[in-house]
């Protein structure tokens, strides 16, 4: 697994931590040929288990939104714009799906990395 | 003469006196089965229909199977479950649910094609059903024990051989009958197919629901809950009878064609076909295989094997939504995927053992958790809980979350009643309002499909009894939507799939593509109403009375023909062919369907009875005061539409609302289609009697409540 490049505590903090329930980013799943679960997530590291490849659904995200949902409501402006880039760069949804997982695990690992090299630094609630 | 298709008797209990009777089927046997039977004798057995709540002693529970049950019809083992409900709102209706496995199968094997549940026990009871002969027992002992637990229990009681060592054992053991040694008359290899509740039924729960094996639950509608209350533990049944089938060459000449022509090539299998018959088997739960090692199950006489047992010992059985229902909460907290899957089935364990529906606690969580974060919901707050809010998404909250709803202790004090109900008496009915409660119609949650999107679901859920949990359309935007999103060409344009489709709604819509046409223009028009008449009688008789699989029926268009036609309403393999091989019936596609608005109008007079008026009718606020958003989760949210020049296109149907005028015009449409009053939605003395309903009608006359004849 690639590191992106290395990230303050301060981002890696926010990468981490739940975003008020307000603020939580709606996701889903579509499991044909009946299921549509709709659902949400309140941080970026649950969102490495919506977008994990799997043979017999698709997750639901839409893009556009994360990107903002990234930059505005967790802070994390870099993220947001590999997010951006990965999904432009994607020539179908699916593809998209699967390069922004990537991209997001990459930066859930450079976040938890950040906080490990930093131990004196208190871990952020999972939960708020 | 042969009742082909039947056991011939109807079984009676008499909870208060426990006592067992017997009734002729053959009295029913126009109602068909399942569904249409179970109103037939409801509306025969129950002696005052204004009941509100299940639990009135009044109340009349009826398990009924299909005359399709263990004979070879793929797709066809489940059981119906009707009566008046518990924990709706503003009240429980007249309502049904359904469960898979083989207790219908079991059920008519020992002599009955349903059981007639009346009255209360004084003291808790099980019913012990084998070969026509029925014993009650006490059930002191068993009270307080989970589903899996009181089946495990009566197992043992009546000497099952348990495990792997199993063998044949004598039915009559506990009789005084001796075996016939010339033959196995009364000897089984089979265990007893045992209905039960768990604690959130004996706790009167409007979640409560009756469980089957260790993971075929009748969910919706709180039935669990009106066992609870007539302290009726388990019906168990098992037999050594069998059914007589009218045509076997014809039933399996249908098994032919189908394996041949509609289902896909086992050798050159097309994972991606657009089908439902002809799909290859596979799990339906909503999370993935914990492990390699498992063993696919399936309804008795299915072709699917939607479940499975596991190697490692958790999440057998159980399926679908009840595998996700705490998926959210839970990825706050897991550290890997397997450790996800892990407290999601064991958390699905959870809810079949204490006998409790989960489709609540998807959409409900996202509102407690709202509350919590509000602060106005948690330990010293203005809805106190003490529930362990810090450890919410673990398998420790989950388990304790469901033992609190089941029990009625903590919050589930007040949830046991009905959520909706919960939501007034704290004081948030406003939530309602927001959409922060996205429960839609009749105190039930959102199922996943929004009435401002799928129509036809929102409507056939509003206009009748429940939230539907029908896929009969849905698979359009599931094909469609999948197709988008690989970005691959369709493989049906919009246009030739919604001929295809329109081809097979007979009678009121057949070869009326436009009430498939799910765009703003078309959502209240009388187009819609047409497609939500044929869907409510479609499924109120050949799926929840012939008693087809939701996951494999209808067909209507299918990639492994030729000619992309599926095997609904065809000639060599459709749900009639396959109802009069059984049966030695000879109805047409459209009988059946006539069949279902028989049962449909008969549950619409016991709706009225029960207060059921047109002004009561209507979605919870958040349906018309705030924008469908569930395309926030895709990108699109596509379903077939005629564009601006009328030409059919596959068309993103994200963000509109619902226009609360137009909708009652819709109702309007819809009412006088069925040929109901318009004004009060109570069914019309023509419209009964055109369906032999005289005394139905007179019933309604004599209660003030028979609808006007309107020009």
């Amino acid at each position: 697994m690639a590191l992106t490049t290395a990230m303050d505590v301060e981002t890696a903090h926010r990468i981490l931590a739940s975003v008020p329930h307000v603020r939580r980013f709606p996701v889903g799943h579509l499991r044909p040929p009946t299921g549509l679960i709709p659902s949400f997530v309140r941080s970026v590291g649950e969102l490495e288990f919506v977008l994990a490849p799997r043979s017999d659904s698709l997750p639901g995200v839409h893009m556009e939104r994360l990107a903002a949902w990234i930059e505005h409501d967790v802070g994390d402006p870099a993220g947001a714009a590999e997010v951006r880039a990965a999904a432009a760069a994607a020539p179908s949804y699916v593809d998209a799906c699967v390069a922004v997982y990537e991209r997001i695990r990459d930066r859930v690992a450079s976040a938890r990395h950040a906080l490990e090299s930093a131990p004196q630094v208190q871990a952020p609630e999972r939960r708020a | 003469m042969a009742l082909y298709g039947y056991a011939g008797k109807i079984l009676r209990l008499d909870l208060t006196a426990q006592r067992a009777t017997e009734i002729d089927t053959a009295k029913y046997r126009s109602w068909g089965g399942g569904h249409g039977l179970g109103s037939a004798l409801f509306w025969e057995f129950c002696k005052d229909k204004t009941i509100k709540d299940g639990r009135n002693p009044a109340n009349v529970i009826v398990v009924a199977s299909s005359p399709l049950n263990g004979t070879l019809v793929p797709s066809a083992g489940r059981s119906e479950v009707v009566g008046v409900g518990l924990g709706m709102y503003p009240y429980s209706w007249y309502t049904r649910s359904g469960f898979g496995g083989r207790f219908g199968t079991m059920l008519r094997q020992a002599g009955f094609d349903a059981i007639v549940i009346e009255g209360r026990a004084s003291s808790p009871v099980w019913v012990d059903v084998r070969n026509r002969k029925v014993v009650f027992h006490d059930a002191s002992a068993l009270w307080g024990t989970d589903t899996q637990t009181a089946q495990e229990r009566i197992w043992a009681q009546m000497g099952v051989p348990r495990g792997t060592d199993t063998g044949w054992w004598d039915l009559n053991a506990s009789a005084a009958e001796a075996l016939d040694p010339a033959t196995d008359q009364g000897r089984t290899t089979q265990k007893p197919a045992i209905l039960t509740i768990g604690q959130a039924g004996e706790n009167q729960t409007g979640g409560g629901g009756l469980v089957h094996d260790a993971g075929n639950i009748a969910a919706v509608a709180g039935f669990g809950g009106v066992w609870g209350s007539k302290n009726l533990k388990a019906i168990s049944v098992i037999g050594t009878g069998e059914i007589p089938v009218a045509d076997a060459k014809a039933l399996l000449r249908a098994r032919q064609v189908t394996k041949e022509k509609y289902v896909s090539d086992l050798q050159q299998p097309d994972f991606a076909a657009w089908t439902k018959i002809g799909k290859q088997p596979k799990l339906m739960a909503m999370v993935p295989p914990p492990t390699d090692e498992f063993r696919p199950q399936a309804c008795q006489g299915c072709i699917s094997g939607c479940r499975a047992r596991y190697s490692v010992g958790y999440g057998s059985e159980t399926k679908c939504q009840v595998t996700s229902w705490y998926f959210a909460p839970s990825r706050r907290v897991a550290k890997s995927s397997q450790e996800l899957i892990e407290i999601n089935l064991r958390a699905a364990d959870a809810a079949q053992r204490y006998g409790i529906n989960t489709y609540f606690a998807i959409t409900g969580l996202h509102w407690l958790e709202h509350l919590v974060e509000e602060g106005v919901l948690g330990p010293g707050k203005a809805i106190p809980s003490n529930l362990p809010w810090d450890k919410y998404g673990t398998l420790e909250f989950a388990e304790k979350l469901i033992h609190a709803l089941s029990c009625r202790e903590d919050i589930g004090a007040d949830l046991a009643d009905g959520w909706v109900q919960a939501a007034h008496k704290w004081g948030r009915a406003e939530d309602l309002r927001t959409g922060h409660m996205a429960f839609s119609y009749w105190g039930q949650p959102d199922h996943g499909y929004d009435p401002r999107a799928e129509v036809e679901w929102g409507y056939g859920s509003i206009l009748g009894d429940r939230d539907i949990c029908e896929h009969c359309f849905n698979i359009i935007f599931t094909n469609i939507t999948s197709s988008f999103a690989f970005a691959q060409p369709m493989r049906i344009q919009a246009k030739d799939l919604v001929g295809i489709i329109a081809e097979k709604l007979s009678p009121y819509a057949k070869n009326r593509p436009e009430v498939l046409d799910y765009g703003d223009e078309n959502m209240y028009s009388e187009n819609v109403a047409q497609l939500v008449r044929w869907h409510r009688h479609y499924t109120r008789f050949y799926k929840q009375s012939a008693l087809y699989c939701d996951l494999r029926w209808p067909d209507f268009y299918n990639t492994n023909t030729p000619d992309n036609r599926g095997a609904t309403a065809s000639d060599d393999a459709g749900e009639h062919v396959w109802w009069n091989a059984v049966t030695g019936d000879t109805l047409s596609f459209d009988d059946g369907i006539e069949i279902g608005r028989r049962i449909w109008n008969l549950d619409n007079a016991i709706w009225t009875l029960q207060g059921r008026h047109r002004d009561i009718v209507h979605f919870a606020p958040y349906i018309y005061e705030t924008h469908f958003e569930k395309g926030e989760l895709f990108p699109f949210y596509m379903w077939p539409c005629r564009d601006e020049q009328g030409q059919w296109v596959y068309r993103d149907i994200m963000g509109r609302t619902m226009d609360r005028r137009k909708f009652e015009e819709f109702k309007t449409s819809f009412y006088r289609l069925e040929g109901w009053d318009t004004a009060s939605g109570w069914p019309t003395r023509a419209t009964l009697e055109g369906l032999g309903l005289r005394e139905v009608a007179d019933t309604l006359e004599a209660a003030g409540r028979l609808g006007k004849e309107r020009a």
